[in-house]
């Protein structure tokens, strides 16, 4: 036989050895056996430990109960965790009191049946825990605070404005012969910026409303939904728009997908400075679990150093004079795909047109089914 | 409206927005009287007072202070004196919850006011279009 690799460490030596607190008491509950360890852990030098109840390294308020617990145990011991579930508290001899952590072994000898309880400080993985519950309350109480402000500021920006604008059109209505050409440009200058805001309160709703506002995730069939966002669009007769390859059928909302399709096809309409508009749809498959959509334009295209600006919220490439925009649709597109678990990207080149691609998983989780997927 | 002598009951608290409905019924040539009151409560109040006449319509603001909109028709419409008065709403909030809880508690129309006073009037000279049509019980 072979010497074991212990041959001859006492009990005593491993114990002495050991990083973790550990101690062993008797069916009285005393203390038989406490390494340094818990010495440094408790402050109490081991004669203050050996032969005293093991309740002591406890808060007051748990002794009674633990007493009675630690008779159950020696009833039918086995080995398991201490307290499973439950916060456990151990006392310094100073009166401060901190997170453990505590197995247990029966250990059979001949004098009787004693237990070892194995004691680990977890004060630091309380605090981590502590500090990251608090971080997330703070940051679901951000979160939810955001979600209503995008409403209720949209709501309660739109009751003034409207009156803002009926005002002024009454005015310019009842003493239209009290203005001159200038005070009626005024007027009217006055009026489209009423509407512009407008606008842009409407695209506040419409992108605070995605992932706040849950439809039902059905089966939408793209061929028929994309159709049905050209019929809305009505693009003007100098445009061709084509669908290259028959679309998926996918699991959304079918409100967002139209909002995806309808904002890609009308930035490209818009944007057009070509005489014959050409736009083409296409999917493909990307990797097994993806499509690929892309909407390619032979418009005016965008610089690159625009890729990224143009998915924020409020930008827009051309003076809101020129090309009346609210600078959402694109931040609307990315939230929406993004929501899904896609992505958006572009590549153009300037003067001859662009490609915006998007991405969906081929079996759409509902949206934001998941807390977490919510932007 | 069917009926001209009866009044148009406009529960709204927003002072242009009274004005706004006044001046469109106006401009329409609607001549029913409207009777204004600022919110749920007072319309409650004003629809149970024997003394007044019911109203042929109530024009309904959903966001008014003590008694909103729908808490106003969650009352109205489980009262058997009140629930058949044709309720149209008129609001600023095109949030799909508050359509499907005004449609739930039974009213007969649901119409966002636009910003633009002239869309707005279009708003008026449809419902009055529609309920000079309607029949009523």
């Amino acid at each position: 036989m072979t010497e074991h690799l212990l041959e001859g460490k006492s009990l005593e030596w491993l114990l002495e050895s050991a990083t973790d607190a550990m101690i062993i008491i008797d069916r009285e509950g005393q203390i038989v056996v406490a390494n340094p360890t818990v010495e440094r852990l408790f402050g109490h030098p081991r004669q203050e430990l050996i032969g005293k109840p093991m309740e002591m390294l406890l808060p007051e308020r748990f002794r009674q109960k633990h007493q009675f617990q630690r008779t159950d145990y020696f009833v039918q011991p086995h080995a398991r965790g201490m307290g499973a579930g439950m916060e456990l508290l151990g006392l310094r001899k100073d009166g401060s009191e901190f997170f453990v952590d505590v197995s247990l072994s029966p250990l059979k000898t001949e004098q009787g049946l004693l237990v070892m309880a194995t004691i680990h400080d977890i004060t630091r993985r309380k605090q981590a825990e502590q500090q990251r519950d608090r971080l997330l309350r703070e940051l679901e109480s951000a979160n939810e605070e955001l979600k209503n402000f995008g409403y209720v500021v949209s709501h309660d920006l739109k009751a003034p404005l409207r009156a803002i604008g009926s005002l002024a059109n009454w005015l310019s209505t009842d003493y239209a012969d009290k203005f001159d050409d200038e005070g009626k440009e005024h007027m009217r200058l006055l009026m489209g910026r009423v509407h512009r805001m407008d606008r842009l309160i409407d695209g506040i709703l419409q992108y605070s409303r995605v992932g706040r506002v849950k439809e039902v995730a059905v089966a939408v069939d793209l061929n028929q939904l994309v159709g049905e966002v050209i019929d809305l669009l009505a693009p003007p007769a100098n445009f061709t728009v084509s669908v290259e390859n028959a679309l998926p059928t996918v699991m959304a909302e079918p409100t967002r997908l139209q909002q995806v399709f309808q904002n890609l096809l009308s930035n490209a309409i818009n944007y057009m400075d070509k005489p014959a508009g050409e736009i083409r749809i296409a999917c493909d498959a990307e990797g097994a679990t993806q499509w690929k959509f892309s909407i390619t334009d032979n418009g005016p295209g965008i610089d690159q150093q625009h890729f990224e600006k143009i998915f924020q919220l409020f930008q827009t490439l051309a003076p809101r004079d020129r090309v009346e925009s609210t600078g959402v649709g694109l931040s609307l597109v990315k939230k929406i795909v993004e929501m899904y678990g896609g992505r958006v990207w572009l590549e153009s080149t300037v003067g001859r047109g662009s490609t915006f691609f998007f991405t969906l998983p081929r079996v759409a989780t509902a949206s934001g089914s998941t807390k977490g997927t919510q932007a | 409206m069917k009926v001209t002598n009866k009044p148009i009951l406009l529960v709204e608290d927003d002072q242009v927005d009274i004005m706004t409905v006044k001046r469109a019924l106006k401009e329409i040539h609607v001549t029913n009287p409207v009777v204004n009151l600022e919110n749920g409560d007072e319309a409650l109040t004003y629809l149970r007072d024997p003394n007044n006449v019911k109203p042929c319509i109530i024009l309904l603001d959903l966001n008014m202070p003590i008694m909103n909109g729908i808490e106003f028709l969650q009352v109205a419409k489980h009262d058997a004196q009140l629930k058949r008065i044709p309720v149209v709403v008129l609001t600023t909030s095109a949030e799909q919850q508050d359509k499907v809880n005004s449609f739930d508690l039974g009213v007969a129309g649901y119409m966002a006011k636009p910003v633009d006073y002239r869309q707005f009037v279009e708003v008026m000279r449809s419902i009055d279009a529609y309920w000079t049509i309607s029949e009523m019980p």
